[in-house]
Protein backbone atom coordinates (compact mmCIF):
# COMPACT_ATOMS: atom_id res chain seq x y z
CA UNK A 1 0.00 0.00 0.00
CA UNK A 2 1.30 3.18 -0.99
CA UNK A 3 1.50 5.50 2.19
CA UNK A 4 0.00 9.01 -0.46
CA UNK A 5 -2.83 8.42 -2.78
CA UNK A 6 -3.86 11.18 -5.23
CA UNK A 7 -6.79 9.44 -7.06
CA UNK A 8 -8.06 11.66 -9.74
CA UNK A 9 -7.90 14.76 -7.92
CA UNK A 10 -9.25 18.45 -9.80
CA UNK A 11 -9.36 21.37 -8.33
CA UNK A 12 -11.28 24.59 -9.53
CA UNK A 13 -10.64 27.67 -8.26
CA UNK A 14 -13.83 29.79 -7.79
CA UNK A 15 -13.00 32.42 -10.73
CA UNK A 16 -13.30 28.88 -13.01
CA UNK A 17 -9.36 28.79 -13.04
CA UNK A 18 -8.33 25.29 -13.53
CA UNK A 19 -5.67 24.41 -11.19
CA UNK A 20 -5.46 20.41 -11.22
CA UNK A 21 -7.06 17.83 -13.95
CA UNK A 22 -7.34 14.85 -12.84
CA UNK A 23 -3.90 13.93 -11.02
CA UNK A 24 -2.97 10.48 -9.95
CA UNK A 25 -0.41 9.80 -8.15
CA UNK A 26 1.16 7.30 -5.13
CA UNK A 27 4.12 8.06 -3.26
CA UNK A 28 5.42 5.04 -1.67
CA UNK A 29 7.40 5.33 2.23
CA UNK A 30 10.58 6.30 2.32
CA UNK A 31 11.05 8.10 -1.14
CA UNK A 32 12.73 11.15 -2.00
CA UNK A 33 10.63 12.70 -5.00
CA UNK A 34 10.87 15.79 -6.99
CA UNK A 35 7.89 16.86 -8.58
CA UNK A 36 8.85 19.78 -11.40
CA UNK A 37 6.99 22.35 -13.17
CA UNK A 38 7.26 25.60 -14.86
CA UNK A 39 5.40 28.23 -12.93
CA UNK A 40 1.56 27.59 -12.80
CA UNK A 41 1.92 24.10 -13.40
CA UNK A 42 -0.26 23.48 -10.16
CA UNK A 43 2.33 21.90 -8.32
CA UNK A 44 2.30 23.86 -5.24
CA UNK A 45 -2.11 23.74 -5.33
CA UNK A 46 -1.26 19.53 -5.20
CA UNK A 47 0.68 20.47 -2.04
CA UNK A 48 -1.66 21.90 -0.43
CA UNK A 49 -3.85 19.34 -1.29
CA UNK A 50 -1.91 16.70 0.15
CA UNK A 51 -2.07 18.83 3.78
CA UNK A 52 -5.82 19.22 3.48
CA UNK A 53 -5.45 22.86 3.41
CA UNK A 54 -7.66 23.20 -0.19
CA UNK A 55 -10.47 20.59 -1.24
CA UNK A 56 -10.37 18.74 -4.44
CA UNK A 57 -13.16 19.85 -6.96
CA UNK A 58 -13.06 15.78 -7.74
CA UNK A 59 -11.34 12.87 -6.58
CA UNK A 60 -9.58 12.61 -3.38
CA UNK A 61 -6.37 11.53 -1.52
CA UNK A 62 -5.54 8.37 0.73
CA UNK A 63 -3.04 9.00 3.68
CA UNK A 64 -2.38 5.08 4.79
CA UNK A 65 -5.29 3.96 2.77
CA UNK A 66 -7.62 6.48 4.37
CA UNK A 67 -9.12 9.72 3.19
CA UNK A 68 -7.53 12.33 4.57
CA UNK A 69 -10.96 14.51 5.35
CA UNK A 70 -11.28 11.59 7.89
CA UNK A 71 -8.77 13.26 10.19
CA UNK A 72 -7.58 16.01 8.94
CA UNK A 73 -5.31 17.04 12.69
CA UNK A 74 -3.95 13.50 12.05
CA UNK A 75 -3.20 14.31 8.54
CA UNK A 76 -1.50 17.55 9.16
CA UNK A 77 0.43 15.88 11.64
CA UNK A 78 1.69 12.85 9.44
CA UNK A 79 2.04 15.69 6.73
CA UNK A 80 4.33 18.22 7.48
CA UNK A 81 4.57 21.94 4.48
CA UNK A 82 7.46 23.72 4.66
CA UNK A 83 6.47 26.55 2.23
CA UNK A 84 8.41 28.72 0.00
CA UNK A 85 7.92 31.72 1.59
CA UNK A 86 9.66 31.06 5.20
CA UNK A 87 8.22 34.58 6.67
CA UNK A 88 4.50 33.46 6.04
CA UNK A 89 4.87 30.33 7.66
CA UNK A 90 6.55 32.14 10.61
CA UNK A 91 4.08 32.78 13.62
CA UNK A 92 6.55 33.02 17.07
CA UNK A 93 8.09 35.77 18.03
CA UNK A 94 11.05 33.76 19.23
CA UNK A 95 12.80 30.70 17.53
CA UNK A 96 11.99 28.65 20.45
CA UNK A 97 8.17 30.08 20.65
CA UNK A 98 7.79 29.48 16.65
CA UNK A 99 8.95 25.69 17.14
CA UNK A 100 6.58 25.12 19.89
CA UNK A 101 3.38 26.61 17.82
CA UNK A 102 2.86 22.76 16.63
CA UNK A 103 2.80 21.34 19.59
CA UNK A 104 1.22 23.72 21.70
CA UNK A 105 -1.68 23.21 18.93
CA UNK A 106 -1.94 19.52 19.97
CA UNK A 107 -2.17 20.31 23.52
CA UNK A 108 0.88 18.56 24.48
CA UNK A 109 1.84 18.66 28.03
CA UNK A 110 4.54 21.81 28.68
CA UNK A 111 7.45 19.07 29.30
CA UNK A 112 6.77 17.38 26.31
CA UNK A 113 6.63 20.12 23.87
CA UNK A 114 9.20 21.40 25.87
CA UNK A 115 11.43 18.10 24.97
CA UNK A 116 10.03 18.12 21.63
CA UNK A 117 11.05 21.71 20.91
CA UNK A 118 14.87 21.14 22.14
CA UNK A 119 14.88 18.20 20.13
CA UNK A 120 14.08 19.67 16.74
CA UNK A 121 16.37 22.56 17.20
CA UNK A 122 19.48 20.50 17.24
CA UNK A 123 18.18 18.35 14.36
CA UNK A 124 18.34 21.76 12.47
CA UNK A 125 21.26 23.41 14.62
CA UNK A 126 19.23 25.88 15.66
CA UNK A 127 19.66 25.25 19.50
CA UNK A 128 21.98 28.46 19.66
CA UNK A 129 19.79 30.63 18.58
CA UNK A 130 16.33 29.78 20.56
CA UNK A 131 15.80 33.01 21.87
CA UNK A 132 16.57 35.03 18.71
CA UNK A 133 13.26 36.67 16.74
CA UNK A 134 12.40 34.89 13.62
CA UNK A 135 12.25 37.57 11.09
CA UNK A 136 16.57 38.34 11.58
CA UNK A 137 17.96 34.75 10.98
CA UNK A 138 19.15 34.65 7.24
CA UNK A 139 17.51 33.10 4.42
CA UNK A 140 19.04 29.54 5.06
CA UNK A 141 18.13 29.66 8.88
CA UNK A 142 14.81 30.73 8.44
CA UNK A 143 13.85 27.62 6.01
CA UNK A 144 16.02 25.61 8.87
CA UNK A 145 13.61 27.06 11.36
CA UNK A 146 10.70 26.41 9.06
CA UNK A 147 11.68 22.63 8.54
CA UNK A 148 11.99 22.52 12.85
CA UNK A 149 8.52 23.67 12.96
CA UNK A 150 7.21 20.72 11.08
CA UNK A 151 9.79 18.20 12.56
CA UNK A 152 8.48 19.03 15.76
CA UNK A 153 4.72 17.35 15.12
CA UNK A 154 7.19 14.15 14.36
CA UNK A 155 5.65 13.71 10.69
CA UNK A 156 6.50 10.49 8.26
CA UNK A 157 5.91 12.57 5.14
CA UNK A 158 7.89 16.72 4.88
CA UNK A 159 6.97 18.32 1.66
CA UNK A 160 8.99 21.66 0.44
CA UNK A 161 7.83 23.93 -1.95
CA UNK A 162 10.45 25.82 -4.19
CA UNK A 163 13.50 25.05 -0.98
CA UNK A 164 15.78 26.94 -2.52
CA UNK A 165 14.45 29.51 -4.19
CA UNK A 166 15.82 33.14 -2.53
CA UNK A 167 19.21 31.64 -1.54
CA UNK A 168 22.81 32.21 -2.11
CA UNK A 169 24.88 29.32 -2.21
CA UNK A 170 25.81 28.31 1.61
CA UNK A 171 22.09 28.74 1.73
CA UNK A 172 20.68 26.15 -0.48
CA UNK A 173 23.81 23.21 0.87
CA UNK A 174 22.58 24.31 4.12
CA UNK A 175 18.92 23.29 3.29
CA UNK A 176 19.74 20.44 0.67
CA UNK A 177 22.07 18.51 3.24
CA UNK A 178 18.68 18.97 5.55
CA UNK A 179 16.62 17.71 3.40
CA UNK A 180 18.81 14.26 2.40
CA UNK A 181 19.64 13.98 6.08
CA UNK A 182 15.81 14.01 6.94
CA UNK A 183 15.68 11.08 3.88
CA UNK A 184 18.15 9.18 5.49
CA UNK A 185 16.44 9.09 8.53
CA UNK A 186 13.61 7.69 7.39
CA UNK A 187 11.24 10.44 6.00
CA UNK A 188 9.39 10.92 3.13
CA UNK A 189 10.25 13.69 1.39
CA UNK A 190 8.78 15.89 -1.62
CA UNK A 191 10.69 18.27 -3.14
CA UNK A 192 8.62 21.03 -4.98
CA UNK A 193 11.04 22.71 -7.32
CA UNK A 194 11.87 24.07 -11.18
CA UNK A 195 15.53 24.03 -10.23
CA UNK A 196 15.92 20.72 -10.10
CA UNK A 197 19.76 20.68 -10.92
CA UNK A 198 20.12 21.56 -7.22
CA UNK A 199 18.94 18.15 -5.99
CA UNK A 200 17.80 15.81 -9.12
CA UNK A 201 20.85 13.78 -8.16
CA UNK A 202 19.32 12.71 -5.13
CA UNK A 203 15.95 12.14 -5.67
CA UNK A 204 14.29 8.55 -6.21
CA UNK A 205 11.82 9.76 -8.63
CA UNK A 206 10.91 12.57 -11.09
CA UNK A 207 6.87 13.95 -11.47
CA UNK A 208 6.61 16.31 -13.91
CA UNK A 209 3.87 18.73 -13.74
CA UNK A 210 2.03 20.92 -17.26
CA UNK A 211 -1.02 22.55 -17.35
CA UNK A 212 -2.29 21.07 -13.68
CA UNK A 213 -1.62 17.01 -15.30
CA UNK A 214 1.26 14.73 -14.32
CA UNK A 215 2.65 14.41 -17.85
CA UNK A 216 5.91 12.27 -16.86
CA UNK A 217 6.52 10.03 -13.77
CA UNK A 218 9.68 7.71 -13.57
CA UNK A 219 13.46 7.56 -12.71
CA UNK A 220 14.72 10.77 -13.33
CA UNK A 221 16.92 9.50 -15.72
CA UNK A 222 14.05 8.36 -18.06
CA UNK A 223 12.92 11.52 -18.39
CA UNK A 224 15.64 13.80 -18.76
CA UNK A 225 14.73 14.23 -22.04
CA UNK A 226 11.36 15.97 -21.87
CA UNK A 227 12.10 18.35 -19.25
CA UNK A 228 11.97 21.65 -21.61
CA UNK A 229 9.34 20.40 -23.49
CA UNK A 230 7.87 21.38 -20.31
CA UNK A 231 9.10 24.81 -19.11
CA UNK A 232 11.92 23.14 -17.24
CA UNK A 233 15.61 23.72 -17.77
CA UNK A 234 17.74 20.46 -18.64
CA UNK A 235 21.07 19.82 -15.89
CA UNK A 236 23.82 20.37 -17.64
CA UNK A 237 25.50 16.49 -17.49
CA UNK A 238 28.68 16.39 -15.89
CA UNK A 239 30.12 13.06 -17.00
CA UNK A 240 28.54 11.39 -14.07
CA UNK A 241 24.89 11.35 -15.48
CA UNK A 242 21.88 11.97 -13.04
CA UNK A 243 24.20 11.30 -10.06
CA UNK A 244 25.98 14.15 -10.55
CA UNK A 245 23.01 16.40 -10.85
CA UNK A 246 23.52 17.70 -7.61
CA UNK A 247 25.30 21.37 -5.73
CA UNK A 248 26.37 18.94 -3.29
CA UNK A 249 29.64 17.52 -5.51
CA UNK B 1 21.46 48.24 20.00
CA UNK B 2 19.39 46.71 17.72
CA UNK B 3 16.63 48.60 15.61
CA UNK B 4 13.37 48.73 17.46
CA UNK B 5 10.27 48.73 15.33
CA UNK B 6 7.52 49.26 16.24
CA UNK B 7 5.16 46.75 18.42
CA UNK B 8 8.12 44.51 17.87
CA UNK B 9 9.04 42.01 20.45
CA UNK B 10 12.61 42.18 21.93
CA UNK B 11 14.30 39.17 23.00
CA UNK B 12 16.03 40.61 26.32
CA UNK B 13 16.74 38.79 29.70
CA UNK B 14 15.25 42.05 31.95
CA UNK B 15 12.81 42.17 34.87
CA UNK B 16 10.41 43.84 32.68
CA UNK B 17 10.36 40.65 30.09
CA UNK B 18 10.11 38.26 33.30
CA UNK B 19 7.48 40.49 34.71
CA UNK B 20 4.26 38.34 35.22
CA UNK B 21 1.95 39.52 32.28
CA UNK B 22 -0.77 38.71 34.85
CA UNK B 23 0.16 41.68 36.91
CA UNK B 24 1.70 43.90 33.54
CA UNK B 25 -1.95 43.86 31.73
CA UNK B 26 -4.14 45.18 34.62
CA UNK B 27 -0.40 47.83 35.01
CA UNK B 28 -0.95 49.17 31.58
CA UNK B 29 -4.77 48.99 31.72
CA UNK B 30 -4.33 51.39 34.74
CA UNK B 31 -1.65 53.55 32.86
CA UNK B 32 -4.13 53.84 29.10
CA UNK B 33 -6.72 55.55 32.56
CA UNK B 34 -4.09 57.67 33.79
CA UNK B 35 -3.38 58.93 30.40
CA UNK B 36 -6.29 59.88 29.79
CA UNK B 37 -8.14 61.03 32.95
CA UNK B 38 -5.04 63.35 34.52
CA UNK B 39 -3.29 66.29 33.73
CA UNK B 40 0.33 67.40 33.34
CA UNK B 41 1.73 65.97 36.62
CA UNK B 42 -0.04 62.56 35.63
CA UNK B 43 1.55 62.84 32.16
CA UNK B 44 4.96 63.97 33.89
CA UNK B 45 4.66 60.75 36.00
CA UNK B 46 3.78 58.33 33.46
CA UNK B 47 6.55 60.01 31.20
CA UNK B 48 8.76 58.96 34.12
CA UNK B 49 7.71 55.22 34.29
CA UNK B 50 7.89 54.81 30.13
CA UNK B 51 11.51 56.19 30.65
CA UNK B 52 12.40 53.97 33.51
CA UNK B 53 10.87 50.72 31.94
CA UNK B 54 12.56 51.85 28.85
CA UNK B 55 16.19 51.54 30.60
CA UNK B 56 15.11 48.51 32.63
CA UNK B 57 13.79 46.61 29.58
CA UNK B 58 17.23 47.53 28.07
CA UNK B 59 15.60 49.78 25.11
CA UNK B 60 16.96 52.80 24.45
CA UNK B 61 14.87 56.23 24.58
CA UNK B 62 16.03 56.81 21.02
CA UNK B 63 15.18 53.66 19.54
CA UNK B 64 11.85 53.52 21.29
CA UNK B 65 11.25 57.69 20.09
CA UNK B 66 12.12 56.12 16.58
CA UNK B 67 9.09 53.75 16.48
CA UNK B 68 6.93 57.32 16.68
CA UNK B 69 8.31 58.15 13.61
CA UNK B 70 5.19 56.39 11.34
CA UNK B 71 2.59 57.71 13.30
CA UNK B 72 4.42 61.41 13.75
CA UNK B 73 1.99 63.16 11.20
CA UNK B 74 -1.16 61.54 12.86
CA UNK B 75 0.48 63.64 16.07
CA UNK B 76 1.20 66.83 14.32
CA UNK B 77 -2.44 66.79 12.68
CA UNK B 78 -3.90 66.30 16.66
CA UNK B 79 -1.32 69.20 17.93
CA UNK B 80 -2.18 71.40 14.82
CA UNK B 81 -6.16 70.65 14.93
CA UNK B 82 -5.88 71.85 18.67
CA UNK B 83 -3.42 74.76 18.10
CA UNK B 84 -5.67 76.13 15.43
CA UNK B 85 -9.24 75.81 16.61
CA UNK B 86 -9.24 76.16 20.29
CA UNK B 87 -10.20 79.95 21.30
CA UNK B 88 -8.41 81.85 23.56
CA UNK B 89 -5.51 84.21 23.55
CA UNK B 90 -3.66 85.21 19.90
CA UNK B 91 0.04 84.20 20.19
CA UNK B 92 0.96 85.78 16.56
CA UNK B 93 -0.93 88.66 14.89
CA UNK B 94 -2.81 87.75 12.08
CA UNK B 95 -2.77 83.67 12.53
CA UNK B 96 -5.65 81.67 14.79
CA UNK B 97 -2.80 80.08 16.60
CA UNK B 98 -4.00 80.50 20.57
CA UNK B 99 -1.80 80.00 23.65
CA UNK B 100 -4.62 77.71 25.15
CA UNK B 101 -4.49 75.69 21.66
CA UNK B 102 -0.83 75.38 22.12
CA UNK B 103 -1.19 73.95 25.66
CA UNK B 104 -4.35 71.10 24.72
CA UNK B 105 -2.74 70.42 21.45
CA UNK B 106 0.46 70.27 23.59
CA UNK B 107 -0.67 67.97 25.75
CA UNK B 108 -2.87 65.80 23.06
CA UNK B 109 0.30 65.38 21.40
CA UNK B 110 1.96 64.24 24.35
CA UNK B 111 -0.78 61.29 25.00
CA UNK B 112 -1.11 60.11 21.75
CA UNK B 113 2.95 59.62 21.86
CA UNK B 114 2.63 58.32 25.11
CA UNK B 115 0.04 55.70 24.31
CA UNK B 116 2.08 54.74 21.44
CA UNK B 117 5.43 54.21 23.88
CA UNK B 118 3.46 52.38 26.26
CA UNK B 119 2.35 49.92 23.36
CA UNK B 120 5.71 49.58 22.50
CA UNK B 121 7.48 49.46 25.70
CA UNK B 122 4.58 46.40 26.39
CA UNK B 123 5.00 44.60 23.29
CA UNK B 124 8.45 44.98 23.15
CA UNK B 125 8.62 43.54 26.62
CA UNK B 126 6.04 40.89 26.62
CA UNK B 127 5.87 37.80 24.22
CA UNK B 128 2.53 36.96 22.36
CA UNK B 129 3.08 33.26 23.72
CA UNK B 130 2.72 34.83 27.58
CA UNK B 131 0.16 37.42 26.67
CA UNK B 132 -2.14 34.89 25.68
CA UNK B 133 -1.44 32.71 28.69
CA UNK B 134 -2.34 35.74 31.06
CA UNK B 135 -5.56 36.74 28.86
CA UNK B 136 -6.55 32.63 29.10
CA UNK B 137 -5.97 32.71 33.01
CA UNK B 138 -8.01 36.11 33.00
CA UNK B 139 -10.96 34.54 31.23
CA UNK B 140 -11.27 30.95 32.43
CA UNK B 141 -13.93 32.03 35.00
CA UNK B 142 -16.02 32.92 32.25
CA UNK B 143 -15.95 29.48 29.75
CA UNK B 144 -18.77 31.27 28.18
CA UNK B 145 -15.77 34.11 26.54
CA UNK B 146 -14.20 31.24 24.92
CA UNK B 147 -10.75 32.60 26.22
CA UNK B 148 -8.66 30.74 24.09
CA UNK B 149 -10.09 32.33 20.89
CA UNK B 150 -10.05 35.88 22.34
CA UNK B 151 -6.35 35.35 23.10
CA UNK B 152 -5.55 34.29 20.25
CA UNK B 153 -7.25 36.87 18.40
CA UNK B 154 -5.53 39.33 20.03
CA UNK B 155 -1.71 37.99 19.69
CA UNK B 156 -2.83 37.66 16.14
CA UNK B 157 -3.70 41.29 16.04
CA UNK B 158 -0.64 42.79 17.97
CA UNK B 159 1.66 39.94 15.44
CA UNK B 160 0.09 41.91 12.37
CA UNK B 161 0.56 45.34 13.39
CA UNK B 162 4.68 45.35 12.77
CA UNK B 163 4.06 43.38 9.88
CA UNK B 164 1.78 46.07 8.17
CA UNK B 165 4.71 48.75 9.26
CA UNK B 166 7.32 46.46 7.79
CA UNK B 167 5.40 46.25 4.33
CA UNK B 168 4.74 49.88 4.47
CA UNK B 169 8.37 50.65 4.86
CA UNK B 170 8.88 48.48 1.78
CA UNK B 171 6.23 49.48 -0.18
CA UNK B 172 7.37 53.32 0.52
CA UNK B 173 10.62 52.63 -0.62
CA UNK B 174 10.00 51.07 -3.66
CA UNK B 175 7.58 54.24 -4.54
CA UNK B 176 10.38 56.27 -3.45
CA UNK B 177 12.87 54.28 -5.75
CA UNK B 178 10.37 55.50 -8.26
CA UNK B 179 10.76 59.10 -7.26
CA UNK B 180 7.21 59.18 -5.82
CA UNK B 181 7.96 62.35 -3.57
CA UNK B 182 7.90 64.29 -7.08
CA UNK B 183 4.28 63.71 -7.59
CA UNK B 184 2.66 67.01 -6.38
CA UNK B 185 -0.67 65.47 -5.37
CA UNK B 186 -1.15 64.05 -1.95
CA UNK B 187 -4.03 61.80 -2.83
CA UNK B 188 -2.25 60.05 -5.77
CA UNK B 189 0.75 58.98 -3.34
CA UNK B 190 -1.30 58.21 -0.93
CA UNK B 191 -3.02 55.70 -3.19
CA UNK B 192 -0.09 54.27 -4.50
CA UNK B 193 0.62 53.39 -0.99
CA UNK B 194 -2.69 52.54 0.27
CA UNK B 195 -3.76 49.90 -2.63
CA UNK B 196 -0.15 48.03 -2.84
CA UNK B 197 -0.12 47.88 1.72
CA UNK B 198 -3.81 46.44 1.54
CA UNK B 199 -3.79 43.86 -0.84
CA UNK B 200 -0.09 42.80 0.48
CA UNK B 201 -1.56 42.92 4.21
CA UNK B 202 -4.47 40.76 3.13
CA UNK B 203 -2.59 38.38 1.19
CA UNK B 204 -0.13 37.86 4.63
CA UNK B 205 -3.17 37.07 6.71
CA UNK B 206 -3.62 34.68 4.29
CA UNK B 207 -0.14 33.16 4.18
CA UNK B 208 0.08 33.17 8.29
CA UNK B 209 -4.04 31.53 7.90
CA UNK B 210 -2.57 28.10 5.83
CA UNK B 211 0.07 28.12 8.08
CA UNK B 212 -1.39 27.89 11.02
CA UNK B 213 -3.74 25.70 9.49
CA UNK B 214 -1.07 23.38 8.47
CA UNK B 215 0.41 22.98 11.65
CA UNK B 216 -3.00 21.93 13.39
CA UNK B 217 -4.03 25.23 14.78
CA UNK B 218 -6.25 25.07 17.81
CA UNK B 219 -8.13 27.78 20.23
CA UNK B 220 -7.65 25.52 22.94
CA UNK B 221 -3.53 25.17 22.92
CA UNK B 222 -1.15 24.61 25.54
CA UNK B 223 -0.59 27.72 27.41
CA UNK B 224 2.62 28.43 28.80
CA UNK B 225 2.93 28.39 32.99
CA UNK B 226 3.23 31.38 34.65
CA UNK B 227 4.92 32.50 38.30
CA UNK B 228 4.49 35.53 39.55
CA UNK B 229 7.17 36.76 42.04
CA UNK B 230 7.29 38.13 45.23
CA UNK B 231 9.18 41.37 43.70
CA UNK B 232 5.76 41.34 41.07
CA UNK B 233 3.73 41.90 43.80
CA UNK B 234 5.79 44.76 45.33
CA UNK B 235 6.00 46.60 41.79
CA UNK B 236 1.83 46.09 40.89
CA UNK B 237 1.83 47.37 44.90
CA UNK B 238 3.70 50.71 44.59
CA UNK B 239 3.42 51.71 40.97
CA UNK B 240 -0.87 50.62 40.93
CA UNK B 241 -0.68 52.78 43.81
CA UNK B 242 1.26 55.70 42.54
CA UNK B 243 -0.88 55.63 39.02
CA UNK B 244 -4.28 55.78 41.34
CA UNK B 245 -2.61 58.34 43.26
CA UNK B 246 -2.20 60.59 40.61
CA UNK B 247 -5.72 59.43 39.24
CA UNK B 248 -7.42 60.94 42.00
CA UNK B 249 -5.21 64.11 43.25
CA UNK B 250 -4.14 65.20 39.77
CA UNK B 251 -7.62 64.55 37.74
CA UNK B 252 -7.50 65.59 33.74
Amino acid sequence: MSLIEVQGVSHRFADGTIALQGVTLAIADGELVLLAGRNGSGKTVLMKHLNGLLRATEGRILLEGRPIEEDLPGARRKIGLVFQDPDAQLIGQTVREEVAFGPENLRLPAEEVARRVEAALSAVELSKLADHVPRRLSGGEKRRLAVAGVLVMEPRVIIFDEPFSGLDYPGVLQVLREILRLHTEGHTIVVITHEIEKILGHATRLVIMDGGCVVGDGRPADLLDRLEAHGIRRPAANGQGVAGMTWLR
Amino acid sequence: MAEIALFHYQTRETALHRYDPRHKLPLLILMVALLFHTGAWGLLFLSALLAAGGAIGRLSLGDLFRGLLPLGLLILAGFLAEALTVPGAKVIAGLPVTREGLVKGGLLAWRLAAVVLLGTLFTATTSIRDLRSAIVWYLRPFPALHGGRIATMIGLTISLIPLVFDTQGEISDALRSRCIERSGRFVRRAGALAAPLIIKTFTRADEMVQAMEARCYSDERTVARLRARSSDWMVTILVGGAAVGFLVLFPG
